[in-house]
């Protein structure tokens, strides 16, 4: 099999890259056995997976064609601005990358002027993962990223099984499929879901992803929680319920 | 028994690069291919107490993980590298060989995003990480024929686009 092409593009690791990912592991040895229990021992935090999402925020926060190329159906809810369309809102580029640091959540909270408000209840065996993302994007818009696993108990590889919430400095809208959200409440106060997100390869809306979103507002900041649909919904509310 | 500690240095100096170079193959792009690592090496760290030395290698556990991760981040970004990126990031003429070196990068990613999931995932096992058809067969739960087959198959696809490139790029 004539394959020397495929073999060319190996490469070593960049050193600084090797050498600051061994610091980050080695400074976790000595807290990474306490980090399974904390997260119902201690109040956790909650970290969104939501890396598609977030790119098409930040084509609308940063990109006015990506605004005018979404039109459709726009609903205010709990404060918060959602687009329903069925033309796909990435454009024909490549998607934007958002720059993320990963921090403490100690380090983070200290760069913000509002608190990181976290839940108090999680899902047995949640393990809280021990960065946070922060995102900063134009016009002063903060993202925090907080990510649990949920680790099954005897289970040799935990799978698919992390949530997270995401917080936003200031109310950001989304652009979803036609008909994809529905409103609920949480502690009373009006908040939307949706299931599924867009599909790159397909360019369209696709409810089938396997993920379920929750966003509302608390304060003058926006929580979205994201979590895996195949995992019981009921947990889902319970834990944006027990953010205070 | 687990993984112990000191074992862990020797883990991460031998199996970083292969873990890296799956990604780089997986997801073709740099920094990316890093915090893929990164996401890697800390979930393998915090879980090494999961790890059974009787169940397997650990670098068959390992890879699980990457696989994992880059299943993972797949699923959250919905994202392959865009077909054209190859040419977004192409290189004027008379470019130095690094930059010549990039491009046929980005260009065999774009090659690589017309696979479907289960080849390019194979390739980057294969040329990536340089893991036997046994051990893909293990971490993929295919058979070594089937491996193999599908290996012989994405690589023919890929070296008749290949050479089609090359031979448009030396006309120009």
């Amino acid at each position: 099999m004539n394959d020397e092409f495929l073999n060319q593009f190996r490469q070593q690791p960049g050193e600084r890259f090797v050498r600051e990912l061994h610091e980050r592991i080695s400074r976790s040895q000595s807290t990474s056995k306490l980090s399974i229990l904390r997260s119902i021992a201690l109040r956790p935090v909650v970290i969104a997976a939501l890396a598609f999402l977030l790119t098409i925020t930040a084509l609308l926060a940063v990109s006015p064609s990506a605004r005018a190329f979404v039109a459709d159906i726009l609903r205010i809810i709990g404060g918060i601005p959602f687009t329903e369309t069925s033309q796909y809102p990435g454009g024909d580029g490549p998607a934007e990358i958002v720059p993320t640091k990963l921090m403490t959540l100690e380090e983070a909270q200290a760069l913000l002027p509002y608190p990181i408000l976290l839940p108090t209840w999680l899902p047995e065996g949640s393990a809280q993962f021990e960065h946070v993302r922060v995102s900063e994007l134009p016009g002063e818009l903060t993202i925090i990223e907080v990510e649990w696993e949920i680790v099954e108990p005897g289970a040799e590889i935990s799978g698919m099984r992390s949530f997270g919430l995401t917080i936003f400095s200031s109310p950001e809208g989304f652009i979803v499929g036609p008909d994809a959200i529905e409103e609920v409440s949480i502690k009373g106060q009006t908040a939307a879901l949706f299931r599924g997100g867009w599909n790159y390869n397909k360019r369209e809306w696709d409810p089938s992803i396997g993920v379920v979103t929750l966003v509302w507002q608390i304060g003058e900041q926006e929580y979205v929680l994201q979590w895996p649909s195949h995992l019981t919904m009921g947990d889902m509310v319970h834990v944006a319920e027990s953010i205070p | 028994m687990p993984v112990d500690e000191a074992d862990w240095d020797v883990i991460y100096t031998e199996q970083l690069p292969r873990v890296y170079n799956f990604l780089r193959y997986r997801v073709g792009d740099g920094q990316l291919a890093e915090d893929l690592t990164a996401a890697t090496f800390e979930k393998a760290w915090r879980k090494r107490g999961n790890y059974r030395r009787n169940l397997g290698a650990f670098s068959t556990w390992l890879f699980t993980i990457a696989r994992n991760v880059a299943t993972d981040h797949f699923r959250r970004n919905h994202r392959e590298l865009p077909l054209d990126d190859a040419h977004v990031e192409a290189a004027p003429a008379h470019v130095e060989e690094i930059v010549q070196r990039r491009y046929d990068f980005a260009f065999l990613s774009m090659l690589l995003a017309q696979l479907s999931a289960r080849e390019r995932e194979l390739i980057a096992y294969k040329y990536g990480a340089e893991l036997d058809n046994r051990t893909i067969a293990r971490l993929t739960h295919l058979s070594e024929s089937n491996v193999g087959s599908i290996l012989n198959r994405s690589v023919n696809k890929l070296r008749a686009a290949w050479k089609t490139e090359k031979e448009v790029e030396n006309e120009r």
